[in-house]
């Protein structure tokens, strides 16, 4: 079953009852709260993915509910608990789906012991991984919307997941996470994808998510081989610049946005080596989103 | 030439990326790039093997002049990254 199959109304009721088993990738998240806007992000943005029966093995147990004091009626505030302990500091109620969001990342960036988790983003195209590992305000995020509507599946936004033992790249292919002026730039260079109604002045400033492409998400399970990394950096008025960066120094780039590095220690020095040594390193600068989906095709194709 | 001898730290984990090299070191939890010179001068050292600093700069092919200087401040930095350690 998907959540689309599920309905507003049974969904806000596994919600608020033993939770929801929601099926994104290889996870599993056990997600309980009463909020209504958590059920209509959910309805909306995940209407693709599998719904688990509620008695499955879960990786993730997420809960979203008002601090129990008074800011549940003054000036009401969510928490996000993950396992039952609070991790976040509280927001306004009014964000409580971005924090599911930011909750779910904060839950594969600390809780998964088996694969290399990178804070990037991965697109496959023809069987090969393009990995876009960068620092917030790069343009990750909004290059990664983009060619998830331009001929790339998208595997993450955000999160990811190497195989330790085969190399294999793969992520959950969640909602992509937009912010401030890229919101825009999505509904105006995208404009059949689905984005939620922006959440102003959070941390980020507006945030709305991005749905998925339906065929991402059936495909969630296929993993791909490592093609190219590029890191991208955004920057107003720069020419388009695709540079081809030394694989040791890629590699030193890529540890730094590993996530559980150094929890895995030697294993994680060896997955990241080899995805260095089997990937295309390149830096890369762009300030047009057409010109730079372009020699994203330019490099697929090997031209 | 100084006649201290230089040892391979336990257990690093080394990978040669390209033209690069790149070293763990699983007890300091730190990974190291390093340049060709100091990637030459670990491929010289041998797992549990001392070796003194004039049997290095004969393998590493240095000249005579100035040798000290430059095989030293590649030995420092490896000595300081805890990539080798020294025996007298």
């Amino acid at each position: 079953m998907r959540i689309a199959d599920l309905g507003l109304a049974r969904l806000q009721q596994s919600l608020a009852g033993r939770g929801l088993y929601l099926r994104t990738g290889p996870f599993t998240s056990r997600i309980q709260s009463p909020i209504a806007s958590v059920a209509r992000g959910i309805e909306s943005l995940y209407r693709d993915f599998e719904v688990a029966d509620n008695s499955s093995f879960y990786d993730f147990h997420c809960e979203l509910r008002a601090p129990r004091s008074h800011r549940r009626f003054y000036r009401p505030q969510v928490l996000f608990l993950s396992d039952r302990r609070s991790v976040f500091k509280p927001l306004a109620c009014q964000q409580a789906y971005p924090m599911l969001e930011w909750g779910l990342n904060w839950c594969i960036a600390n809780q998964v012991p088996y694969r290399l988790v990178l804070h990037a983003a991965a697109l496959e195209r023809n069987g090969k991984a393009l990995i876009l590992p960068a620092p917030p305000g790069a343009g990750k995020s909004t290059l990664c919307a983009a060619l998830a509507h331009h001929g790339w599946r998208l595997l993450t936004d955000e999160s990811v997941l190497v195989d330790l033992a085969t190399n294999e790249v793969s992520g959950p292919a969640r909602p992509v996470s937009l912010k401030n002026d890229s919101i825009r730039v999505i509904r105006e260079s995208c404009p059949s994808a689905v984005l939620s109604t922006p959440i102003a002045d959070t941390l980020k400033g507006a945030v709305a998510h991005m749905r998925p492409p339906t065929d991402a998400v059936h495909r969630s399970h296929e993993t791909a081989r490592p093609g190219w990394i590029v890191f991208p950096r955004y920057r107003p008025g720069a020419s388009i610049q695709l540079k081809p960066r030394a694989a040791g120094s890629g590699f030193m780039q890529l540890i730094a946005n590993a996530f559980n590095y150094a929890a895995l220690g030697t294993r994680a020095f060896h997955s990241a080596g080899r995805l260095a040594e089997e990937s295309a390193c390149f830096d890369f600068t762009y300030s047009r989103l057409d010109e730079a989906m372009q020699q994203f095709d330019r490099l697929a194709d090997g031209r | 030439m100084s006649r201290r001898r230089w040892q391979r730290t336990d257990g690093l984990q080394q990978r040669t990326l390209g033209q690069e090299c790149v070293v763990f070191h699983p007890g300091a939890g730190t990974t190291h790039l390093l340049t060709p010179a100091a990637a030459a001068l670990m491929d010289c050292l041998t797992a549990g093997v001392a070796m003194d600093e004039a049997e290095l700069a004969r393998q590493l092919g240095l000249p005579a002049d100035g040798t000290d200087v430059e095989l030293g401040r590649w030995l420092s930095s490896l000595q300081s990254a805890d990539l080798i350690r020294g025996r007298h």
